[in-house]
């Protein structure tokens, strides 16, 4: 009995397609059916030897393209969009500390129901937030002081053209932020940035922004407890050029910006400041990314 | 001599090219030629804006003398571009490109009340400028006020992040022809730096 039918041939994998199986012949029609089962669980295909080589490239090439530039943290990275939007005068420092510098960031509150929230008590909290409590938790100071935040002793809108121009962040509590695009959405209670006045910074040669405003809801940033903290320092990270988490579940180093208190799915950072890794991210965006 | 290929061979590397392409559509890198995406990288600030270009919208008392008004931004962009960072910036190689009609005629009856909408395809235009004869200055800006200057359109950024690319700038016709439009209102519009500094003055701040 000839079993070499069901032998796959590496020369000729599909030479047994050939075989011409005699349906009278009972021996034959068993080498058949013999072969046919070996062609269903052992094929007798051997790829050429680029293959293997083919697939590890494809899988590399992919890897490439599909994964995220590594990061320490949510850093200011150059992606698909060019830099990530900051505050120009985060690069810079102003010497003296008996008021705002020209390089310094001043910062203006307003409540815009001051029944639920009054002007100076919103601003009294955001003030101490970024400014007053213990330094390895606040924002003021970072990068040898490129960070100085001022408070105007007004709310914003009590300031008009050049001088309102000059104060750079401004922090806005309301009950939704509808009328803005993409802060409203479908539900209308999201916290978000909105960056004004592009400017050229021929330093680092790429394009900043002057400004930038804060808008925060009752119902979320801005209430006025560890939550409340968690985003101004969260929305003010996005200030200073940090991006949230690729997708929910990304929670690649501890940081503010995916911050157990604002979502993302990340539990590694429950802080309501600042993460070490946030600080050094900052500096990164400092010294032009 | 030619070798046969193999079926299997075929759709191995039929199966490579559909991982890397999808994957690679996936990421964004597939997106169809010309899509606006916002950029840092220049003045221009949108992809698909490859030249300088501002459009200009003059008030109705003032139609009669439009061309020579349309004259004038051209004249004081061309003093802009005269900046010594201009190029470096990002703003284009060419004279600006002057349009008479913006996208939004009624921006001045907004300015200063409320955002601009969020475009996912901004115009093509980086500055918009309303020429506003002295009754309409006085109400949108505000007596004795020459100009002022706001976001025009904004971009979304993803992640809550909202950017201005457009920027109007309304200016008084009397003051169109001031070398301080072109070398303060018009410079800080497209983000290059005027002799004025940021001073931290008139607000009282304190730490």
């Amino acid at each position: 009995m000839d079993h070499r039918a069901a032998q796959p041939s590496t020369l000729f994998p599909h030479r047994d397609e050939t075989i011409a199986a005699s349906p009278r012949t009972p021996g034959v029609i068993r080498r058949e059916l013999t072969v046919h089962r070996v062609r269903r669980t052992n094929s007798n295909y051997r790829p050429p030897r680029w293959i293997p080589l083919g697939w590890a490239s494809a899988f590399l090439l992919a890897l490439l393209v599909a994964a995220p530039p590594a990061e320490a943290a949510h850093r200011h990275v150059p992606d698909e969009n060019g830099y990530v939007p900051h505050l120009n005068e985060m690069h810079w420092a102003s010497a003296g500390d008996n008021g705002p510098g020209g390089n310094d960031e001043q910062y203006c509150v307003q409540s815009h129901d001051t029944s639920v929230v009054g002007h100076t008590t919103a601003r009294n909290f955001v003030r101490e937030t970024l400014v007053g409590l213990d330094f390895d938790k606040i924002w003021d100071g970072t990068g040898n002081w490129k960070i100085d935040l001022w408070y105007t002793q007004n709310p914003c809108s009590s300031y008009s053209g050049s001088t309102r121009e000059s104060i750079e962040i401004e922090y806005h509590y309301g009950h939704n932020w509808n009328f803005i695009p993409t802060c409203g959405g479908t539900y209308g209670y999201y916290n978000c940035v909105e960056f004004a006045q592009p400017t050229y910074n021929s330093t680092y040669g790429h394009y900043d922004y002057t400004k930038g405003k804060v808008y925060l809801v009752f119902s979320s940033g801005g209430q006025l407890n560890t939550r409340g903290r968690a985003f101004i320092n969260h929305e003010t990270g996005h200030i200073w050029g940090l991006k949230d988490p690729n997708y929910s579940g990304h929670c690649p180093t501890p940081s503010i910006m995916h911050g157990t208190a604002v979502g993302y799915g990340c539990t590694n950072w429950t802080a309501w400041y600042p993460s070490q890794y946030d600080f050094a991210s900052v500096k990164t965006v400092m010294a032009g990314g | 001599m030619i070798r046969r290929v193999n079926a299997r061979t075929v759709m191995h590397v039929a199966a490579m090219a559909a991982l890397v392409g999808g994957i690679t559509l996936a990421a964004g890198f597939g997106r169809p030629p010309g899509h606006a995406h916002f950029t840092l990288d220049g003045g221009l600030l949108v992809s698909n804006r490859s030249e300088f270009r501002a459009c200009v919208e003059v008030a109705e008392p003032l139609r009669a003398r439009r061309e020579a008004v349309l004259a004038e931004v051209a004249a004081q962009l061309d003093r802009v571009r005269a900046h010594r960072d201009w190029t470096a910036a990002g703003l284009g190689a060419d004279r600006p490109t002057v349009t008479a009609g913006c996208p939004d005629q009624g921006l001045p009856e907004r300015f200063g009340r409320e955002p601009t909408a969020a475009s996912a395809a901004p115009s093509p235009y980086r500055v918009w400028i309303y020429v506003l004869d002295g009754g309409s200055a006085d109400r949108v800006l505000g007596p004795g006020v020459d100009a002022g200057r706001g976001a025009a359109e904004h971009m979304d950024v993803g992640q809550r992040r909202l950017a201005e690319v457009s920027t109007a700038v309304l200016v008084r016709d009397g003051y169109l022809a001031d070398p301080r439009f072109a070398g303060r209102e018009l410079a800080t519009a497209v983000g290059l730096a005027t002799e004025d500094g940021d001073s931290g003055d008139g607000t009282g701040g304190a730490k």
